[in-house]
């Protein structure tokens, strides 16, 4: 590696060459190659199975690729799983959770999991209960939760160790507009600490609002990378709605569905 | 038939499916010839009802196979030194243990069933479409008949009165072996849905768990004092003046030959079970909703890293009415035999008057017992997991975390009977070095049955991304898990008894260094901080 090499190479921190994933037979990431860095707002943005969950899921070691290479600050996410979720907080898409285990209960456990110090437990926890409005929900078991308190769980789970990288699959559904707001601006803040940030959306209103770099997934493959006005630039389109429908050769399919649904 | 509410099976079906779906998916049934053998062997979700039953009925006659195949050995050894009524005896006791050991399965795959159905949210994707809360509940009561319950007890009754008749000669045992088992099953069945119901769901999880293990723990210790601790003649007597009680007709049909009381009491047992299994179901479905509104006092769980996951473990099992009664049902149907004889005072006083060294022994043995336990129940530990895996791939868990987790998890869930075990030693010995040495050993033993039995599922499982529940084991690989954990003990006890002979006190340090290493080792991997 040359010394301009290894520059480039401690400013991305994931890289993604030649990369396909398949569950079973079926190819949900196809020859994607991507360099994301730190300090921007990374949107992963694309329709449902488009392979986005697929993706971070891969970046977090989760799941194997079958072929190409991905490196996560270095270490391959499969073989050192164990050390990039240390540093990694992750949003999932859905609402897994220990059902009986009280909010609390859960989230001292995660606390230590991640390697909290003990003396240090006790402030963690209470900082994410407030962080998350989950205080009066401190005593109550996960099951009895509503959908959008469990959203907020899991988002204190991610939050609850200061992580380097932090991959959020969806984490603005379910929950109300003053948090989504919040966390915003929190990953704002985050972004100028220098932290990596993946959000995965389907919103192209929330994409366009906060995205410093789009990725454009379409059926396992990247179809566009860049800032939104190079994206627009690309499709030639007026809105991100526009290019979405122009780069992912949509139009065909929303037509159908109108028809559809019309009768 | 009116009764059988025709929505109520469909949906029975689809719980079957979906659990079986969720249980492994297409991404963890592997490749080439393993993938042929589990799909031919393993129920699958695009199996039709006769289809995955068939696989279920295979199953069943290999448990049963597995049950019943040290019986013929046994009794061909006894009969060859002439012991031809202890061969008789051991059959009928043997026989009748089977048939109550059925019920407790049959405990044992409600309780399944019922976690599966809750753990997995099935109920939840039809709460949301226009039918009948009632229709949904009954639905889970019929997926336990026909989700493979009836299949798997009708396998190992083929399998058990096979060897029976082998044993025997007596060509009635190859039919009323299998009729025995169904009947267990068809009787046990609606007695537990009305008791599910009316019960269970209006007293406090630890209320009912306790009472649902003395339960198990009195019918076993009913049926060990009635056949097992007579005479020959007082065994034929009883199996003869109650013939026409349940299972004491299957029994008596089995090995003695038939009977017209007996005969007939088997047909009655039989058709009152098949009756109540059609009815009951369609009026008292199972109550699905465990709703935890209240608030309570959280359990501050900070703690070494794999403690801390090991405490987990030890909520959700305790908080779990059905996991939890599996659990414990299961160890009190496996301790009580061995406890009944330190209550009967005329034992207690043959204990007091034996030579000191070998009572020691007598004792450092429970530990045997222990581990025979350890690796029938252990494997709950991974099922409460159930759809919850996904914590465990997202956090920075390794596998050792959870294998020495839950090897914590389980010696914390098992200390109250380790503790009676111990009260109950100092008083049939009166010596509290022996009881701190039973002590010792049910839990030395204990750590090293859980931690191989646990290595083995967890290996099994580690790659499977779905939910880990029984129907993802599957029976062919829970029995080699099984077995290949009872390896260790099959070889070091033969040491152990054969430096009994030589010398008593040897064989109570072999007995107590043996499980040692393991143990200690467990327990230091327990208390390991770092995460990588």
């Amino acid at each position: 590696m040359t010394k301009r090499e290894y520059n480039v190479w401690l400013r991305v921190l994931i890289v993604a060459e030649k990369l396909y994933v398949y569950y079973g037979d079926f190819p949900a990431l196809k020859d994607i190659n991507l360099s994301i860095e730190p300090g921007k707002l990374n949107i992963l943005l694309g329709p449902n199975g488009s392979g986005k969950t697929t993706f971070l899921k891969t970046i977090l070691g989760i799941l194997k690729p079958r072929h190409g290479k991905i490196s996560v600050y270095g270490f391959t996410p499969w073989r050192d799983h164990v050390k990039i979720k240390k540093i990694t907080g992750y949003v999932p898409e859905d609402d897994i959770l220990y059902h009986s285990l009280t909010v609390k209960e859960y989230l001292y456990m995660i606390a230590r999991i991640r390697g909290i110090p003990r003396d240090m437990v006790d402030e963690a926890v209470e900082r994410m209960l407030d962080a998350f409005q989950l205080r009066g929900k401190s005593d109550e078991f996960i099951g009895s939760l509503s959908h959008g308190y469990k959203r907020r769980v899991l988002l204190a789970e991610a939050f609850i160790h200061n992580p380097q990288i932090y991959l959020l699959d969806e984490p603005f559904i379910g929950i109300d507009p003053r948090l989504a707001r919040a966390l915003k601006n929190v990953l704002r803040e985050k972004v100028r600490e220098g932290k990596l940030i993946i959000v995965t959306t389907h919103i192209l209103e929330i994409a366009e609002a906060i995205a410093d770099n789009i990725i454009l997934l379409y059926n396992g493959e990247v179809k566009a990378v860049g800032k939104l006005e190079e994206i627009l630039e690309e499709a030639k389109a007026g809105g991100l709605e526009e290019a979405f429908l122009e780069l992912t050769m949509s139009y065909q399919s929303v037509r159908e569905i109108i028809r559809a649904l019309m009768g | 038939m009116k009764d059988m509410d025709r929505l109520s099976i469909y949906i029975a079906g689809l719980f079957v499916r979906e659990a079986l779906y969720r249980s492994y998916k297409p991404l963890s049934t592997g490749r080439g010839f393993w993938r042929l053998i589990i799909e031919t062997f393993m129920p699958q979700p695009s199996d039709d009802v006769a289809t995955y039953n068939a696989k279920w009925f295979i199953g069943g006659m290999l448990s049963g196979l597995f049950m019943a195949i040290w019986i013929p050995l046994f009794v061909m050894a006894s009969r060859s030194i002439g012991l031809y009524y202890t061969s008789e005896l051991l059959l009928i006791s043997y026989l009748t243990m089977v048939f109550l050991l059925s019920i407790i399965i049959v405990f044992d795959l409600i309780h399944q069933v019922v976690s599966s159905i809750k753990d997995l949210n099935l109920a939840e994707v039809l709460e949301r479409l226009p039918i009948d809360y009632d229709t949904i509940e009954k639905a889970a009561s019929y997926s336990i008949l026909i989700g493979g319950g009836v299949s798997l007890l009708l396998g190992m009754g083929v399998s058990v009165g096979l060897i029976t008749y082998i044993v025997t000669d007596n060509p009635y045992a190859i039919v009323f072996v299998p009729l025995g088992f169904l009947s267990s099953i068809f009787i046990i069945y609606p007695i537990s849905l009305i008791v599910f119901r009316k019960v269970s769901s209006s007293v406090s999880n630890m209320v009912s768990l306790i009472i649902y293990t003395l339960l198990v723990a009195f019918t076993i210790a009913l049926y060990v004092q009635v056949i097992g601790l007579s005479d020959p003649a007082t065994v034929y007597d009883v199996l003869f003046s109650y013939r026409w009680a349940y299972p004491l007709s299957f029994v008596y049909l089995s090995t003695i030959g038939f009977d017209p009381y007996g005969f007939i009491s088997s047909m009655i047992f039989l058709l009152i079970g098949i009756l109540g299994s059609v009815i009951i179901p369609s009026r008292y479905g199972i109550k699905l909703h465990q709703v935890f509104f209240e608030k309570i006092r959280s359990h501050r769980i900070v703690y070494r890293r794999r403690i801390t996951l090991g405490f987990k473990d030890v909520l959700l099992l305790l908080r779990d009415r059905a996991r939890s009664k599996q659990f414990y049902g299961q160890i009190a149907a496996l301790v009580t035999p061995s406890i009944i004889p330190l209550m009967i005072p005329r034992i207690v006083s043959i204990i007091r008057a034996t030579e000191y060294y070998h009572v020691l022994f007598i004792f450092s043995l429970y530990g045997l017992l222990a581990y025979i336990i350890s690796v029938i129940v252990s494997p709950i530990l991974v099922f409460i997991e159930s759809d919850k895996t996904d914590v465990l791939r997202r956090n920075p868990i390794t596998f050792p975390d959870v294998l020495y987790g839950k090897v914590f998890a389980s010696l914390i869930l098992v200390q109250p009977i380790a503790l009676f075990y111990m009260i109950l030693t100092i008083y049939s010995t009166l010596d509290p070095l022996i009881a701190l040495v039973s002590y010792y050993s049910f839990n030395t033993y204990w750590i090293m049955g859980s931690t191989i039995n646990l290595l083995i599922i967890l290996k099994i499982l580690w790659n499977n991304k779905s939910a880990w529940t029984e129907l993802s084991l599957g029976i062919i690989k829970r029995l080699l898990a099984t077995i290949l954990s009872m390896l260790p003990l099959l070889i070091f006890t033969p040491f152990i008894f054969i430096a009994y002979i030589l010398d008593v006190s040897s064989a109570i340090l072999v007995s107590m260094i043996a499980p040692l290493p393991i143990a200690l080792y467990a327990m230091f991997e327990s208390l390991r901080e770092r995460i990588v």
